[in-house]
C-alpha cells in the first residue's frame, strides 16, 4: 500500500476545505461577528497539512482501488474532524462530539442536528453549516480533481470511491473535465435557486443557506421551523430544487449537449420522478383528512415527499402527526433515495429498479425454469457483474442497517425512534419519527449512539465500501510490490 | 484532440496509453467488458462496451465530434466497416489496421478510395524494423530521421572499448568522425548525457550520424560491419512471410524453419529461392543442423514470447550472430536491457508510435510544428523532428551561448544537402531542420528547448 499517496490526497482535500472556510469568514466580516476569528486557526492547521503534502509528493502517484477507498474516507472522516473545530472553538456547539455529529451531517448532507436552538447560532456558524452541505453534496474530492492536477490515469478509482451510484461513469474522456463539468452544473443550479428565491423576497442570507441545504441534499436550514416559515411559494421553489439536484447528473449532461432524447429517455430518471407522483397523490388522499383542504395537503405531500426521497430532510410540516400509512410510506422512500450520480443519498432508484427487476425474473424463473432472461435497464442488459454487486451492496447495507439498530436500541427508546434514527442517518436524510422527528433532534442520544450515527452518515454517504473496509486488516496490508522501478 | 479507439487489445490499449499521455482525450470501444475495463481503470480515457462497427453505438460513444478514429480490432474487415462508419458519420480521419496479406494487397486501393488517412499493418511495420536492424548488425535499434539521411542507432558498449574512459567532448576527436552520442542507458536509469560524461562498459548508447559516419563509427569502434547475407529465421508467421520477402529482394540468403508442414509448403510456393526447413524450431540440433553457427542473424518469430526469448539466449550462446526476437508481452521491456538477448521487436510499440507520428504531423496543423517523433529508450526520451518556418529568438545563436533546458540536446540540424552534427559555433537557421533529443515530454516548439 502506497501510504504517501493516501497522505497526498488527504491534505490536498484539507487544504481544500482551509480555502473553503475563508467563505464563512467573509460572512463574519459582513455581519460583524467575532465567532469568525474561530476559523482562522483550524485554516491555517489546514493549509500547513496540505503544504506539506504537497511538498512531500510522492514518486509514484498511482492510486489503486485500494489507497482510494482508504483516502476517501480519511479524507472524509479528516473534514469533519477540523471541520467541527470552529463550532467547539468559537462555543455555538461546545461539545466536541455533537460538534463532530453536526459536522458529519453536514458534510454527508444528512441534516441531522443536534441543536435545539438553530437560530441561535451566529451567521457565520450557520453559513459553515449549509456550505458543507454544499460541498459535501457533489464530493470533495470530485472538487479536488476538478482543481488539483492528479496525472495519471488511475484517478477513476477516486470519482468511483466518492461518488454515488452502482456504475460511476464519466461524462467525457478526461477526468478533469468531467468533474468541472459536474461542478459547473452544480453551481449553476444552485446560483439559480439562489437568485429564484431572492426574487421571491427571501432573505439572501437565508436563501444561500436553504439553496446549499437543496443542491447537496441536505436539509440544514437555518431557523428553527425548518422551512415552515416560509411562504408556500418559496416552499415550493426548494421542493422543485430538491427534486432537480436529486436527478441523475448525467441527464443535465445531455441536455447541455443537447441530446435532449437521451436525457429524456432515462429510465432511472423516469421510474424516480414517477415514484414522487404517485407517493404524492397517495400521501395527499391519506393526509386530505388531517388538514382538510386540498391545496395545502397536495404542497405539503409535494414538499415532504421530494424532501425524503432526496435524502434532503427539510420540513414544513411535523409528518410525525400524519397517519401511519403515509409514515410508512416516506420511512420506504428514504431507503429509496435519489438517482445515482446525483447529490442524494439512500439506496439510489437505479439499485431499487434493478432489485425489484431481479425479483421479477426469479418469479417468473420459479414458474418458467428454462427461459433465458436478463435485466434490462435504459433497454440495455446489464452486466451479470453489476447485478450481483448490487445485491451485495443491499445486503451488507441491510446488515449495517441492523447492527447499528441493535447498537442504538441500548438507549432503550420506541421502535420507531429507533429504527427511523438509524433510516434516517444511513440513508442520509435527517430528520426521523417520533423522537427523532421533523420537530426534534438528536441532542438527547448517548455518545455511544451518536457515534454510530456518525458512523452510519458516513458509511451511507460514500456508499458502504470506504469506511467498511478501514475494519479489515487486508486493507492495510502491505501490498506485495516492490517500489522499485 | 478528440480520439477514438476502436477495439482495445493489445495493440488499441497501447495506442490508447499513448494519446492519453499526449494529453488528448480518448475514448476506447470494444467488445469485451473486461478489455475496456483494463483500460479505463488504467488510464483516463472513456470505455463504451459497445461494437465498433454498429454506427448507433459509434454515435453513443461520440463519434460525430471525433477528430481521429482508429480501427484495430482483430478483423480487417471490421476495421474497414468501423472506419467508413467513423469517415461517414463523424466527418474525422480515421487508421485502420490491416493484417492480413489479402487485405493489404487492397489497402492503397481502399485507402485512396475509401479516404482513409492511413492504413497500418502491423506485421509489415515489425517486418521492415527487422530489416532496418539487420542493415546494421551491431545496432540494438535503429531510426532514420529526414527520409533516411540521418540516422538514430543504439548499441551496447562493449568491455576495452575505445569509447570508454573518455568524455563525451573529446570522443569525436578521438574516434575521427562526426557523431554525437545523446542517450546513455545504465542500470535502468537514462542519461541526456553533457559534454563530461563518460562512459562505462555495458552503457547503452544512442548515437546520432549520417549514414557514411555511422560505419566509420562501428569500424572505429570494433562494431561488427560486415553486412548480414545469411539469416536464420523460426516460426513462419505473416510477419516472417513480409521479412522473407524484404530480404530475398535485397538478396539474402534465408532459412525458415516452420512446425507446421502446411504452411511449409505455403511458404515454399511462396519462396522458391527460400529454404523452408520443416522442423521443431526450438530443437538445438536442428537449429545446429540448419546452420545456426555460420547465420550471420538469427530472427525469432514464433507465436510464444518465452520461446522467442530462450531461443534468443540459447543463439546468442553459442554463436555470434545477430539475434532479434518478437516479443508481445511489453510489461517487463526494461529488464530486457539488463540480458544480453539482442535486439527486441514489440510489434504494438512500433503501431503506436506510427500511430502517434500521424497525430503530431495532424497536430502540426493545429498548434505544434514537430514533423516527426520517435520514442526511444523505452518511452523516455524522445526524439523530435522540427521545421524551422519562422523567426523566433533561437535562430542564428551559436549554440553554445544557447541556454538549453535541463535533458535537451539539440543532435543534428540538416541544412539543404548536408547534416551537421552540431558543435558550440554552430547555429539554427531558417529553413533547417533540426532534430531535439529530450528527456521531456510533450515539446511543441523549438523555441521550447530554452529556458
Amino acid at each position: 500500500m502506497n501510504l504517501s499517496v493516501i497522505f497526498y490526497i488527504v491534505g490536498q482535500v484539507l487544504g481544500i476545505e482551509g480555502i473553503a472556510m475563508a467563505l464563512p469568514c467573509v460572512v463574519a466580516l459582513i455581519y460583524h461577528e467575532r465567532q469568525g476569528l474561530a476559523f482562522l486557526p483550524v485554516i491555517a492547521v489546514c493549509l500547513i497539512l496540505g503544504l506539506i503534502a504537497r511538498i512531500r509528493k510522492p514518486a509514484r502517484m498511482e492510486v489503486f482501488a485500494r489507497e482510494s477507498l482508504i483516502s476517501v474516507a480519511l479524507a472524509w472522516i479528516a473534514i469533519s474532524l477540523l471541520g467541527a473545530l470552529p463550532f467547539v472553538i468559537c462555543g455555538d456547539i461546545p461539545h466536541y462530539l455533537n460538534a463532530v455529529f453536526e459536522t458529519v451531517s453536514g458534510f454527508t448532507t444528512t441534516g441531522s442536528s443536534i441543536l435545539t436552538d438553530v437560530e441561535a447560532l451566529s451567521h457565520c456558524m450557520l453559513f459553515w453549516r449549509s456550505f458543507t452541505h454544499w460541498i459535501g453534496g457533489m464530493g470533495i474530492l470530485v472538487l479536488m480533481l476538478a482543481v488539483i492536477p492528479m496525472g495519471g490515469g488511475k484517478t477513476m478509482n477516486l470519482m468511483r470511491a466518492e461518488s454515488p451510484g452502482p456504475s460511476v461513469g464519466k461524462l467525457v474522456p478526461k477526468m478533469k473535465t468531467t468533474a468541472r463539468l459536474l461542478y459547473q452544473i452544480y453551481m449553476a443550479l444552485t446560483i439559480a435557486e439562489i437568485l429564484i428565491l431572492i426574487i421571491t423576497r427571501m432573505p439572501v442570507f437565508d436563501a444561500v443557506c436553504i439553496s446549499f441545504g437543496c443542491a447537496g441534499t441536505g436539509g440544514f436550514g437555518v431557523l428553527n421551523s425548518s422551512l415552515a416559515s416560509y411562504t408556500p411559494l418559496q416552499q415550493v421553489i426548494a421542493a422543485a430544487f430538491m427534486v432537480l439536484f436529486g436527478v441523475n447528473f448525467t441527464a443535465y449532461f445531455y441536455i447541455i449537449s443537447k441530446k435532449l432524447k437521451l436525457a429524456f429517455g432515462m429510465e432511472e430518471v423516469r421510474v424516480y420522478l414517477g415514484v414522487i407522483a404517485a407517493s404524492v397523490v397517495l400521501i395527499s388522499i391519506n393526509t386530505y383528512r388531517v388538514l382538510g383542504s386540498a391545496l395545502p395537503t397536495v404542497r405539503h405531500a409535494f414538499i415532504q415527499v421530494a424532501s425524503i426521497i432526496t435524502t434532503s430532510g427539510f420540513s414544513t410540516v411535523d409528518f410525525n402527526a400524519w397517519p401511519m400509512f403515509s409514515k410508512g410510506l416516506l420511512v420506504i422512500l428514504m431507503f429509496i433515495g435519489a438517482c445515482a450520480g446525483s447529490t442524494g443519498g439512500g439506496l439510489k432508484v437505479s439499485r431499487v429498479i434493478v432489485l425489484a427487476k431481479s425479483v421479477r425474473n426469479e418469479l417468473r424463473h420459479a414458474v418458467q425454469p428454462r427461459e433465458v432472461r436478463q435485466v434490462y435497464l435504459d433497454r440495455k442488459a446489464m452486466d451479470p457483474n453489476t447485478t450481483i454487486s448490487i445485491y451485495r451492496y443491499f445486503i451488507t447495507f441491510m446488515l449495517v442497517f441492523v447492527v447499528s439498530v441493535v447498537l442504538v436500541s441500548l438507549e432503550n427508546h420506541d421502535m420507531s425512534t429507533t429504527l427511523t434514527s438509524v433510516a434516517a442517518t444511513l440513508n442520509n436524510i435527517g430528520p426521523g419519527l417520533e423522537m427523532v422527528g421533523p420537530s426534534a433532534n438528536y441532542e438527547f442520544l448517548s455518545p455511544l449512539s451518536k457515534i454510530v450515527l456518525i458512523a452510519d452518515m458516513l458509511v451511507g454517504r460514500l456508499e458502504l465500501m470506504p469506511v467498511l473496509i478501514l475494519g479489515l486488516p487486508l486493507a492495510w496490508k502491505k501490498a506485495a510490490r516492490s517500489s522499485r522501478r | 484532440m478528440q480520439t477514438l479507439v476502436i477495439g482495445c487489445g493489445t495493440i488499441g490499449s497501447t495506442i490508447a496509453a499513448l494519446l492519453c499521455r499526449e494529453g488528448h482525450n480518448v475514448t476506447v470501444i470494444d467488445r469485451s467488458r473486461d478489455n475496456v475495463q483494463n483500460v479505463t481503470d488504467r488510464l483516463d480515457a472513456m470505455g463504451y462496451c459497445a461494437d465498433g462497427t454498429n454506427l448507433d453505438d459509434l454515435i453513443e460513444a461520440g463519434v460525430k465530434d471525433t477528430d481521429l478514429a482508429i480501427a484495430v480490432t482483430e478483423g480487417d474487415e471490421k476495421n474497414f466497416i468501423a472506419c467508413m462508419l467513423a469517415k461517414k458519420a463523424g466527418n474525422c480521419q480515421t487508421i485502420c489496421r490491416v493484417a492480413t496479406a489479402e487485405s493489404q494487397r487492397n489497402a492503397r486501393f481502399l485507402r485512396d478510395e475509401m479516404g482513409l488517412s492511413m492504413v497500418i499493418n502491423p506485421k509489415i511495420l515489425s517486418a521492415r524494423a527487422i530489416q532496418r536492424l539487420l542493415k546494421y548488425p551491431a545496432a540494438i535499434d535503429v531510426e532514420t530521421f529526414a527520409n533516411g539521411r540521418v540516422e538514430l542507432s543504439r548499441y551496447r558498449v562493449r568491455e576495452n572499448s575505445i569509447l570508454t574512459d573518455c568524455p563525451l567532448k573529446d570522443l569525436s576527436q578521438r574516434i575521427r568522425c562526426s557523431i554525437l552520442v545523446c542517450i546513455v542507458e545504465r542500470n535502468g536509469e537514462v542519461f541526456i548525457p553533457g559534454g563530461d560524461f563518460t562512459l562505462r562498459a555495458n552503457d547503452i548508447i544512442s548515437v546520432v550520424a549520417d549514414n557514411a559516419n555511422i560505419m566509420k563509427f562501428m569500424k572505429k569502434a570494433g562494431m561488427d560491419t560486415d553486412p548480414v547475407r545469411r539469416v536464420m529465421i523460426v516460426g513462419g508467421s505473416s510477419t516472417a512471410e513480409y521479412l522473407t520477402r524484404m530480404l530475398l529482394e535485397l538478396g539474402m540468403d534465408v532459412t525458415l524453419i516452420e512446425k507446421d508442414m502446411k504452411r511449409c509448403e505455403e511458404l515454399s510456393y511462396l519462396f522458391p529461392k527460400a529454404s523452408i526447413v520443416h522442423d521443431d524450431g526450438t530443437d538445438r540440433d536442428t537449429l545446429v543442423e540448419e546452420g545456426v553457427l555460420t547465420s550471420d542473424a538469427f530472427v525469432a518469430l514464433t507465436s510464444r514470447d518465452e520461446e522467442n526469448i530462450l531461443l534468443s539466449l540459447y543463439v546468442k550462446s553459442i554463436s555470434g550472430a545477430k539475434v532479434i526476437s518478437r516479443m508481445h508481452h511489453i510489461s517487463y521491456d526494461n529488464l530486457m536491457d539488463d540480458f544480453d538477448i539482442g535486439s527486441v521487436i514489440v510489434p504494438q510499440n512500433i503501431v503506436a508510435n506510427a500511430v502517434l507520428r500521424f497525430v503530431r504531423a495532424m497536430n502540426n496543423s493545429m498548434d505544434s510544428n514537430v514533423e516527426t517523433l520517435y520514442r526511444l529508450a523505452g518511452g523516455r526520451v524522445e526524439a523530435l523532428e522540427f521545421a524551422i518556418k519562422d523567426v523566433s529568438p533561437i535562430i542564428g545563436v551559436p549554440l553554445k551561448n544557447l541556454r538549453l533546458k535541463p535533458q535537451v540536446i539539440i543532435a543534428a540540424i540538416m541544412r539543404r544537402d548536408g547534416v551537421i552534427i552540431p558543435g558550440g559555433t554552430d547555429s539554427i537557421q531558417i529553413g533547417d531542420r533540426v532534430i531535439i533529443i529530450t528527456a521531456q515530454e510533450g515539446l511543441n516548439e523549438i523555441k521550447e528547448i530554452v529556458l
